[in-house]
């Protein structure tokens, strides 16, 4: 059998699902949904906490994922680049989901911000994941100056508003050859199983499936659905036609009366 | 005459000190109060200080020391 393993900075990951660790009920509802998704990649913020709260949340799962820590709640580049140093001295990676989102209202990427930001911490080495709106020449963009993944949101984060604009969507897809992974906005397990089939790389998702009423069902639906919409997209589905095609033969049936 | 409060802001909070200067990695162990190997990381006065260089930074009174850990995020 075929493995369709997804490779980011030459690792090879099964999954194609990366899970946020926000918003959980619990740590054990939060470990069972990261288990029953089958996710090897889990995001996680930097955050003044006592220092207990953070052991309990890391020892819960450590060594079991590889760690993509964010920049959530940066608006700037300064707290950004701040932000990912701590992080990478903190986890020891140097891969970054880099946020800088422009309001608290909308919580939406800002890209100039963006933009500027993945250019000073590439240089720094970091492997940059940038979480960025469904702009086409955005996203190319950010491949071209060497970002490890472009990630555009389908809706705003926690919107659960599905998919607002899939002919972007297609273009970008179009448009950028290397890794787009689809970040902010899924709702339902079909959002995620679309956007599989229009030939993304990965899905990361969290306020679907923690604030959902049962996320380790949830996790299971979006594992599921990841999974249906990647063969959908493999297996090539049939173009759409304005006219019917039938599916059996008229020939050999009785004769019409 | 009023004495002056001297001391350290560490995450937001005031910890009032009578030496005039100190060391960073002193200031985190003291504050931690473990030894244990965590996975934190540390900024003072709005500036990264990497773990190599704990040890020879020194923190003066009214400096602002923000450690932050790994936690829930999306």
């Amino acid at each position: 059998m075929n493995k369709d393993n997804i490779i980011i900075d030459n690792k090879s990951f099964e999954s194609r699902l990366i899970m946020g660790t926000g918003l959980y009920p619990n740590l054990k509802v939060l470990n069972e949904s990261l288990q029953i998704s089958g996710t090897e990649i889990v995001t996680v913020a930097m955050r003044k906490v006592d220092y207990s709260s953070s052991e309990s949340f890391l020892k819960s799962f450590e060594n079991k994922y590889m760690f993509l820590p964010n920049t959530a709640g940066c608006f700037t580049q300064k707290e950004a680049e701040i932000t990912a140093e701590l992080s990478r001295e903190a986890l020891e990676t140097n891969w970054l989901k880099l946020e800088l989102i422009s309001d608290e209202e909308t919580l939406l990427p800002d890209p100039i911000e963006l933009f500027n930001t993945c250019k000073i911490l590439i240089k720094k080495k970091f492997k940059i994941f940038a979480y960025c709106s469904d702009d086409p020449v955005l996203c190319k963009r950010l491949e071209d100056i060497g970002c490890l993944a472009v990630m555009p949101l389908v809706s705003p984060i926690g919107s659960g508003l599905g998919i607002r604009n899939e002919h972007n969507l297609e273009i970008i897809r179009k448009m950028c050859k290397g890794l787009v992974i689809v970040d902010a906005g899924i709702g339902k397990p079909s959002d995620a199983a679309r956007v599989m089939e229009l030939g993304f790389d990965g899905v990361l998702l969290n306020s679907s499936v923690a604030r959902s009423i049962n996320p380790i069902l949830m996790a299971e639906a979006m594992k599921l659905a990841i999974i249906s919409g990647r063969k959908g997209f493999l297996s090539g589905p049939i173009e759409k036609s304005k006219r019917a095609i039938k599916s059996t033969t008229f020939s050999g049936k009785i004769s019409n009366f | 005459m009023t004495k002056i409060k001297t001391g350290l802001y560490i995450n937001g909070k005031f910890f009032s000190s009578d030496v005039n200067e100190t060391f960073l990695d002193q200031v985190l162990f003291k504050f931690l109060k473990t030894k244990k190997n965590l996975r934190f990381a540390v900024v003072v006065n709005d500036a990264f200080v990497q773990r190599s260089d704990w040890k020879k930074k020194k923190v003066f009174f009214n400096d602002r020391i923000e450690i932050v850990f790994p936690f829930n995020g999306g």
